[in-house]
């Protein structure tokens, strides 16, 4: 078989509504997306602001595969460096977070700076004269491999790429004032939420830009009569690569009509089940805009969510083809009163591994997964919903965020 | 022979146990919010967090009603696989105890089971239990889990 033609039955269309789900699957491509994604022209979430607030405070964690460390500098910037040693390759950062001065490599006490600039060798200069390193090493040429790291609202970034554009840039006018909106001011992180998924990182961003699953596959808020589907909701889509978006649902009084599901017989709209205690469910407005739920998904490695009084920014760390964690980080602002905080903290319960509108998405992934996995499967996926319709982003019957960011993820892996 | 009275609590609050476990695995979940007083507190916390004195837990309710709210919701609205949860809990210490009250310590472990038929540790962690006391009568004013296991498999369903 020629390359047009094998690359022909892996991308059927070139449309983005046929997913070869091989790319689900296959090692060569996982391996191929840290180098032309991860370690690409991409930039990845690393951290809050809130979570490193001080000089010498850091918090570990990776870039797709790759290890890194994100320390605040003595200027107040943070910087960040990849978490493996120069002499012999051991991780030199061993902890989830913490505060130093310096870090030192335990395997043989090799010396870093906060920027992961080398100050330290022993027996350098060798033992009693003898031996040590060659005259011509000299400290200053060496140092653990530095990112790139750039700051937007409350969010730290880094990349590989030294010719990426800016981060402001990069992440598009369309995209902006959506997380300016969000970081509006100071936030305090306020905890994290882990899961692990036993299936392909694409799946959940396919996940956060699916807004047609939304009410089908969460029945949270139909059978408690909490939300509608025919609620406003706009969705946004930057314009240059199409890989970001943002699915924004704003409240509206039409939206307590139920008979969109009954002519449509959505099997699991109950109308009688009612909550006892609607206190997690009640939201206090604190923004202009009376949003009640904005998934803003920006690639690879992040989605920032506001649901009701529910702020998180999730990172997405795949560990394999097909296993990934999924890394809550938590917040609220700086002068939330006692009653927002308790109302945050409780609200946590609707997102995460026990979310009552999110604990379906994993399991979803994992469905497709499995069914995707056995080898041989040259089979792929059909987003026809909203195919070619022009008020596709008013609605939430459509897959168009989705061939958008499967357009965007073939050109950088396959040009 | 008698028991001292350090024992006898220790022994009061491992049959409560007992029971709470059995309510679980058995998967009689109408009757689990009846182990708290009416405004008692159930919440899981990753150690991460605990440590870190990050307040978010993971899942949280403030009261019976809420714990009420959590079964309605599996039964009414959320999907999830099939499982089955093993729970086992052990090492009770009692920490603090007088007429009308006992604070107890506690590992625990839930092994799952999935429809494949294979068993996994789910979650390990400690349990730290504020009960209210009347006679031999207990019930949890408050339990708090600590959960080691940080990053949760796909998802928490069931309560532990
Ligand atoms: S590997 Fe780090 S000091 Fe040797
Ligand atoms: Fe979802």
């Amino acid at each position: 078989m020629s390359d047009e033609a094998v690359h022909e039955r892996l991308w059927p269309n070139a449309d983005g509504t046929a997913v070869p789900y091989r790319v689900f699957t296959d090692q060569g491509v996982f391996d191929r997306e840290q180098e032309r994604i991860f370690r690409g022209r991409t930039w990845s979430f690393l951290a809050l602001q809130a979570e490193i607030p001080e000089t010498g405070d850091y918090k570990s964690t990776f870039i797709g595969d790759t290890p890194v460390v994100v320390v605040r500098q003595k200027d107040g910037e943070p910087a960040a460096w990849v978490n493996r040693c120069i002499h012999r390759g051991a991780k030199v950062c061993r902890h989830n977070r913490g505060k130093v001065r310096n870090f030192t490599c335990v395997y043989h006490q090799w010396q870093y700076g906060l920027d992961g600039k080398l100050l330290g060798v022993p027996f350098r200069k060798g033992l009693k004269g003898m031996s040590g390193m060659p005259d011509d090493f000299d400290m200053k040429d060496h140092r653990l491999p530095p990112l790139r790291v750039e700051s937007y609202g409350g969010l730290i970034f880094g990349t590989f790429s030294s010719d990426v554009e800016s981060l402001s840039d990069y992440l598009g006018p369309e995209m902006r004032p959506w997380i300016d909106r969000v970081f509006h001011k100071p936030v305090k992180f306020i905890g994290t939420l882990r899961q692990r998924m036993k299936s392909n990182w694409k799946l959940y961003f396919e996940n956060v830009k699916d807004p047609y699953h939304g009410h089908l596959l969460h029945l949270f808020h139909n059978s408690f009569n909490i939300g509608r589907p025919n609620m406003d909701v706009e969705s946004a889509l930057d314009q240059r690569h199409g890989m970001h978006s943002a699915i924004v649902a704003v409240k509206t009084e039409k939206s307590k009509d139920t008979s969109i599901y009954q002519e449509n017989t959505v099997s699991t709209f109950q109308d009688d089940a009612t909550l006892q205690d609607m206190e997690v469910v009640r939201m206090r407005e604190e923004f202009e805009l009376p949003v009640t739920n904005q998934i803003q998904s920006i690639f690879p490695s992040l989605v920032v969510q506001q649901i009701h009084n529910s702020l998180a920014a999730r990172q997405i760390v795949p560990t394999g083809p097909g296993e990934f964690e999924l890394v809550f980080h938590l917040f609220g602002y700086e002068d939330d009163d006692d009653e927002l905080r308790d109302m945050r903290l409780l609200q946590a319960n609707l997102i995460g591994p026990a979310g009552y509108i999110s604990m379906e998405d994993g399991e979803a992934t994992e469905l497709v997964q499995a069914a995707v996995s056995p080898t041989g499967t040259d089979a792929s996926s059909m987003m026809l919903m909203g195919h070619g319709a022009p008020e596709g982003h008013r609605s939430l019957i459509t897959e168009e965020l989705l061939r958008a960011f499967w357009r965007g993820y073939r050109d950088i892996m396959e040009d | 022979m008698s028991l001292s009275p350090r024992l006898y609590d220790r022994l009061l609050v491992e049959e409560f146990h007992a029971d709470y476990v059995a309510c679980l695995n058995e998967l009689r979940l109408d009757e689990w919010p009846e182990f708290f007083t009416e405004d008692g507190q159930y919440g899981l916390w990753s150690r991460e967090n605990w440590d870190a004195d990050l307040p978010v837990p993971m899942f949280l309710c403030r009261n019976r009603r809420q714990m009420m709210d959590r079964i309605t919701s599996y039964r009414e609205a959320n999907i999830y696989p099939d499982h089955w949860n093993r729970h086992l809990i052990s090492a009770t210490r009692i920490v603090e105890s007088s007429a009308d009250a006992i604070v107890a310590a506690s590992n625990y472990a839930v092994l799952q089971t999935r429809q494949d038929g294979e068993s996994f540790v789910y979650q390990t962690g400690r349990c730290h239990d504020r009960f209210d006391r009347t006679g031999d009568q207990l019930l949890l004013r408050e339990r708090t889990m600590i959960y080691d296991t940080m990053a949760v498999r796909t998802l928490f369903v069931l309560p532990v």
